[in-house]
């Protein structure tokens, strides 16, 4: 089994009668309250989903993550983990204090020990972990956004609760046994947004042919217009595993996360995410967690050959089409063809024909996946 | 603080990468660096079984059984 990054797989999870007196506890603290997205992170955090993460990031992490990529002692990551504050309410806090994080009920979801409080360059964050400025982009914005104060330290989670989809909400120290007792000595995640078309389902073929596992890991999260809902992911993913893949080859859960766009760092947190799930290797396809023209295609697959090696296999593929003439699915790589005899699964198409209750072409969405999109109550987020 | 002995060969191709690091004044700077990585690794096994138990493990087990995941 893969070690977890850093080598040891975070636990701040508190035992049931510790999570009860940790909440009793909290109403006599000073509270911070936490958006949906934040809980996310509090819970990945305690989990271990973030190893070697085990709260928010103090002054020297958070430096040496935007511009070093690694956090201060060397290990890499990519992306900083922050609890942004208003001034006020970094003026309130003391270091040393302990705190409660709630969420926007009030509800206790964790304890935190305050290690560090600081502010910080927005523009330094944004142009090295996302490579722009521009206000356009997501991550971008979502920066500009943050308050001026970002607060450090550990944390304990008093709300370990996993719906909504409990039951495909895997925890790393769950997948590592199931690999274990599925026998899998080789993993390979593959990150998804989207309902399986074809395409998706030639690479993930590719993957078990050299792995003995596939973890299919969809980012359930904050979502946009057009988005597919979470829970046809799900039940069109759950189909397909149960018909056509081998049995107990493929397994699937959930990862909340919000999606930061940020294409090349973001590869390699999501690939530290399923190393922390127990993959072995992590399937990156072209312009992995990029929007628009910000990143090159290959920039977050090329990242992986300018970073110490993290003990995984990246398996990079280029897009992937039904080629008319090779009659199958095939990529840059393998088919000699034109664009003329390849039929790429254009996401707008697929959209547009569902959204019209008509099945997407056999070549791109297997009918079946199709219908299944037709038939739900809520397809795409509006 | 405590000596260990390398060979001297070791010693300078230690030295080699040290001098075109950025990272790393010394010798000894780089040698801890790497012997930290090894030991860390190794006791990797031993420090989890502290963060997850046995009995841990049957929970889980216990869970994956009932969501399906395991037969």
């Amino acid at each position: 089994m893969i070690n977890p990054h850093g080598n040891i797989l975070i636990n701040r999870v508190l035992k049931p009668e510790d999570a009860k007196k940790a909440e009793n506890k909290a109403k006599e603290l000073k509270a911070i309250k936490l958006d949906e997205e934040l809980v996310k992170d509090v819970k990945n955090i305690a989990r271990g989903v973030y190893s070697p993460l085990t709260g928010f990031m103090n002054r020297d992490d958070f430096n040496s993550v935007v511009t070093k990529m690694t956090l201060s002692d060397g290990t890499i990551w990519p992306i900083p983990f922050v609890l942004d504050v208003d001034k006020t309410t970094a003026d309130q806090l003391a270091i040393g204090e302990q705190i409660a994080l709630v969420d926007e009920e009030q509800k206790p979801i964790a304890l935190m020990n305050l290690r560090d409080k600081y502010t910080y360059d927005k523009n330094v964050f944004s142009v090295n972990v996302f490579k722009t400025a521009d206000e356009k982009h997501p991550g971008v914005k979502m920066v500009k956004e943050m308050k001026d104060w970002l607060l450090g330290g550990d944390i304990e989670l008093i709300d370990n609760s996993k719906e909504p989809y409990n039951q495909f909400n895997l925890d790393p120290q769950e997948t590592r046994t199931l690999f274990k007792e599925r026998g899998w000595n080789t993993v390979a995640g593959f990150q998804t947004r989207n309902a399986p078309h074809r395409a998706h389902e030639y690479l993930q073929r590719c993957a078990l042919e050299v792995c003995d596992g596939l973890f299919v890991n969809p980012v359930i999260g904050k979502k946009k217009s057009g988005d597919f809902e979470d829970q046809v992911i799900l039940d069109s993913y759950q189909y397909l595993i149960d018909n056509f893949f081998p049995k107990n080859r493929v397994a699937m859960s959930i990862l909340p996360l919000k999606m930061r766009y940020a294409g090349p760092r973001e590869a390699i947190l999501h690939a530290i995410i399923r190393k922390n799930f127990g993959c072995t290797h992590f399937i990156v396809g072209r312009d992995h967690a990029g929007v628009g023209k910000y990143y090159g295609s290959f920039d977050a697959q090329n990242i992986f050959n300018d970073i110490e090696d993290m003990g995984m296999t990246i398996l990079k593929f280029d897009n992937s089409f039904f080629c008319k003439k090779c009659g199958h699915l095939a990529t840059g790589k393998t088919c000699p063809h034109t664009k003329e005899d390849q039929i790429g699964p254009s996401g707008t198409l697929i959209r547009e024909l569902i959204s019209k209750g008509e099945i997407v072409p056999n070549e791109i969405m297997r009918p079946e996946i199709s219908k299944i999109l037709i038939d739900a109550d809520k397809t795409f987020v509006e | 603080m405590a000596e260990i002995t390398i060979p001297n060969d070791l010693k300078e191709s230690l030295e080699k990468i040290v001098k075109d690091s950025s990272e790393f004044s010394s010798v000894n700077d780089y040698a801890t660096y790497i012997l930290k990585q090894v030991a860390d690794k190794k006791l990797a096994g031993k420090k989890q079984e502290e963060v997850y138990s046995k009995e841990d493990e049957a929970k889980i087990k216990e869970r994956l059984t009932n969501l399906g995941y395991l037969d």
